[in-house]
């Protein structure tokens, strides 16, 4: 077992509850994965654009998810199976 | 009613390890390191208390700690992470005290003393803060914490019991809990000084207590140190404000060893252009260098210069570093490279009447901001095209993106 770097744009499907994004569902390569939990999220900047990092879990994965707030597009930046 | 200082120290355990496990739960429970992988010139700058049980050591080799333990997983750090969490157990820390100093990256000294009615409210405090770290960063990332009434023994308070523990310390204890702890246990005793002491006869505090001051007069201005730490006696205050850097230096160990002119000419130009960077973000300029190289051989050569005008701009201050670098290149290959700004003083605009220098000078506001708009790496000069990739690092102290960015150190 080992981290896997991908960076690959993904589908997310998350909820707004308050002030919080809570990704809930990813869709990659032709397979959705229901996300369980969100164990960490954590921001940094490239420049002035902001990005967020989600930290989130199934029963068997870890992926790492990145949301650039200024395209708004989301990637799967690496994971990690069990 | 309480009459001395209330002072806490907060210290995450095996914190990059235990982010790492915080945000992947399948990393939890298990040996793991933060650092580079085995093969690569890495060390373990954090193993999770795991490993640690198992014998891997902080600052260990990565290709040692998996020898010792095969089954030791090495995770790439991700510093930016890390500095987010850093931020959080800040912004915790100054909701419950009046004063918090940053003292690394995992700790912090915070001086409740206004806050607290006595010490049964620092208790309350401290368990307060740990609930608070719990929700807000996570419950596998967890801090000892120790209350003394100074910093020196609230140190070595939050040290005696790990992980997670809340050690208090009463003013009327102090001596005996010291008693009770190595003289290694005091920070800034060393390895060199345990052996001076050793060859005295004082392998103990309570023995370095009872030593007259006249026996600690060799230790010169340290001896007033030694005198009141055996007493568990510090009055250095609990600070906030950021102090001005004293050097601002980069090196790098190269993921090979080289003697390539033009290789260690764009790194170490790499590495300058990064010093030029944080001195103009902190409105310093250098007045002397100093240029260090690591061997194949793993022997040092380090040697400083004079600049004959103060300057924060990077080609200058690779040129003293290479005037000092290139007579070495053919006595070995090297694998480390590294530069230091030195004497730093503040800028005072100064008009060079050189005109090559003159343009070079006015370019560099426009280049700032555009690293400041699009980040590290976003201009480079031709010249550089030859140096190594430099990946960001963390340590104990500081992380590469912190020092390149826009925000305050």
């Amino acid at each position: 077992m080992a981290t896997e770097w991908i960076n690959e744009p993904v589908e997310v499907r998350v909820d707004f509850c308050g002030r919080h994004i809570l990704p809930r569902a990813m869709r990659w390569n032709n397979h959705t994965y229901a996300i369980h939990h969100v164990n960490m999220v954590h921001s940094s900047f490239n420049g002035t654009d902001k990005l967020f990092f989600f930290s989130v879990s199934d029963k068997t994965n870890y992926f790492k998810l990145q949301l650039d707030t200024s395209s708004l597009e989301w990637r799967l930046v690496e994971m990690y199976a069990e | 009613m309480n009459t001395s200082r209330i002072i806490m120290h907060i210290d995450f355990n095996s914190y990059f390890a235990s982010v790492e496990q915080q945000a992947n739960p399948f990393l939890r429970g298990k040996a793991i390191g933060v650092g580079g992988k085995p093969g690569t010139r890495s060390i373990v700058a954090t193993a999770s208390i795991e490993a640690k049980r198992q014998g891997v050591k902080t600052a260990m080799a990565s290709s040692e700690a998996v020898k010792i333990l095969p089954e030791l997983q090495m995770i790439d750090g991700d510093a930016r992470k890390y500095s987010e969490m850093t931020e959080r157990f800040m912004n915790i820390y100054k909701r419950h005290a009046g004063v918090v100093e940053q003292f690394s990256i995992d700790e912090a000294f915070l001086d409740v003393t206004n806050e607290c009615e006595d010490w049964m409210d620092a208790i309350a405090i401290a368990l307060r803060i740990r609930e608070e770290i719990k929700n807000e960063i996570g419950s596998y990332t967890t801090a000892s914490i120790g209350i003394a009434p100074n910093k020196l023994v609230a140190k070595i308070a939050s040290e005696s019991d790990k992980p997670h523990g809340v050690t208090v310390v009463y003013p009327d204890e102090v001596e005996a809990f010291l008693d009770n702890r190595e003289l290694s246990d005091v920070p800034g005793i060393g390895f060199a000084i345990l052996r001076r002491l050793e060859e005295m006869g004082i392998s103990k505090i309570s023995q370095l207590r009872e030593a007259p001051f006249s026996t600690l007069a060799s230790f010169k201005q340290y001896g007033h140190f030694l005198y009141n730490a055996a007493r568990g006696k510090d009055n250095s205050p609990v600070s906030d404000v950021a102090e001005k850097p004293k050097s601002v230096g980069h090196s790098y160990t190269l993921p090979f060893d080289t003697d390539s002119p033009e290789v260690l000419r764009a790194t170490l130009l790499h590495l300058a252009d990064k010093v030029a960077w944080r001195l103009r973000k902190h409105g310093l300029v250098a007045r002397s260098y100093s240029a260090v190289v690591r061997f194949e051989s793993m022997s040092f050569s380090s040697s400083m210069g004079r600049f004959d005008a103060p300057t924060n701009e990077g080609f200058k201050i690779f040129n003293g570093a290479w005037s000092k670098v290139s007579p070495l290149l053919h006595r070995d290959k090297i694998r480390l490279v590294g530069v230091s700004a030195r004497d730093l003083v503040p800028v005072h605009e100064q008009v060079s009447t050189d005109k090559k220098e003159s343009k070079r000078t006015k370019l560099l506001p426009a280049l700032d901001k555009i690293q400041h708009r699009y980040g590290s790496g976003s201009w480079l000069r031709a010249s550089e095209l030859m140096a190594v990739k430099l990946k960001e690092r963390s340590n104990g102290f500081f992380f590469d993106h912190i020092g390149e960015s826009n925000k305050a150190y």
